[in-house]
């Protein structure tokens, strides 16, 4: 018999597969941190550890998750649109996901390697290789890619 | 209690919710809670019954839904609101998991309840919306 606390639901291989069907275990991706809802992946990208950020209403009170708000936002924050994802010396990249709806579905941040970061959902941080790997399912795919200048020394 | 007084309640908890979770106690009441007559026989389920069915929707409801990250997409689904149509007496549950650092229910929990002790501006912070619904828990001595 079940009992309390909660069994802990990760990114495991039944996730995967239901999710990401071009995600390969011990291939294209590594855990880089324990799961935690105290952050989800627009926080990630935006460099902050200790806040869910998200745009579910707009002004009128209506559902609109469409991807021009988190487009909006991230503007807002000093990322301006561009026409790749080829990693850049002191640019630093997101690509934003949407799905077939072009609701928003999730943002991953570009590492200096040239590979990628994503807080998927409450689950665990990963390095993946390319945007691809991570799209396809639960993700849909990504439909913008925003950069800004940074100072690395 | 029948399925009539709880729908009038959810309809006085309508009145007072913030629109971030007015979508998902609409589904329950037109859509989700005519088909669960089982809040109306709640009296007949031990309360080890209603843990284990608690566990198994919660359960069910992290794994299809931790993916998401939008607070919508994880409440709007049945498990989660099959969790709600349980009734109250799920609070201490959710509260407990809650104290594992589990988070999410907030939308739940107010459904549940029908009281909010966490500050709007602090409706992006898990853990301060962990620490409100504990205080207030052990404050009711639910926990």
């Amino acid at each position: 018999m079940a009992s309390l606390p909660l069994h802990t639901i990760k990114l495991n291989q039944a996730n995967i597969k239901r999710h990401f069907p071009n995600l390969v275990p011990e291939g294209n991706f590594k855990y880089t941190s324990p799961h935690t809802d105290e952050y989800n992946c627009v926080a990630w990208a935006s460099a902050i550890a200790d806040e869910w950020i998200q745009f579910i209403y707009d002004e009128k009170g209506n559902y609109d998750i469409n991807v021009r708000r988190y487009i909006n936002y991230f503007a807002e924050i000093g990322f301006a649109p561009i026409d790749n994802s080829q990693p850049e010396k002191n640019i630093l990249k997101i690509a934003i996901y949407a799905d077939k709806s072009n609701d928003f579905t999730h943002v991953a941040r570009q590492l200096p390697s040239g590979k990628w970061t994503s807080k998927i959902g409450d689950w665990e941080d990963i390095e993946h290789d390319t945007l691809d790997d991570i799209a396809g399912g639960a993700y849909g795919k990504p439909v913008t890619i925003m950069a800004q200048k940074i100072n690395i020394n | 209690m029948d399925v009539e007084v709880i729908k009038e309640q959810l309809h006085e908890y309508i009145n007072t919710a913030d629109e971030q979770h007015l979508s998902a106690i609409y589904l329950l009441i037109e859509d989700k809670l005519p088909d669960h007559i089982k809040i109306g026989n709640k009296q007949e389920v031990n309360n080890n019954e209603l843990e284990q069915q608690f566990i198994a929707l919660a359960e069910k409801w992290k794994d299809e839904t931790g993916v998401y990250s939008t607070t919508y997409q994880k409440v709007i689904n049945d498990s989660y609101l099959d969790i709600i149509a349980l009734g109250r007496e799920v609070v201490p549950f959710i509260l407990k998991d809650m104290e594992h650092g589990q988070g999410h229910w907030h939308t739940a929990l107010k459904a549940l309840t029908r009281d909010n002790p966490v500050p709007e501006t602090d409706l992006n912070k898990s853990t301060k919306i962990r620490e409100a619904w504990l205080n207030w828990g052990r404050n009711k001595n639910l926990i």
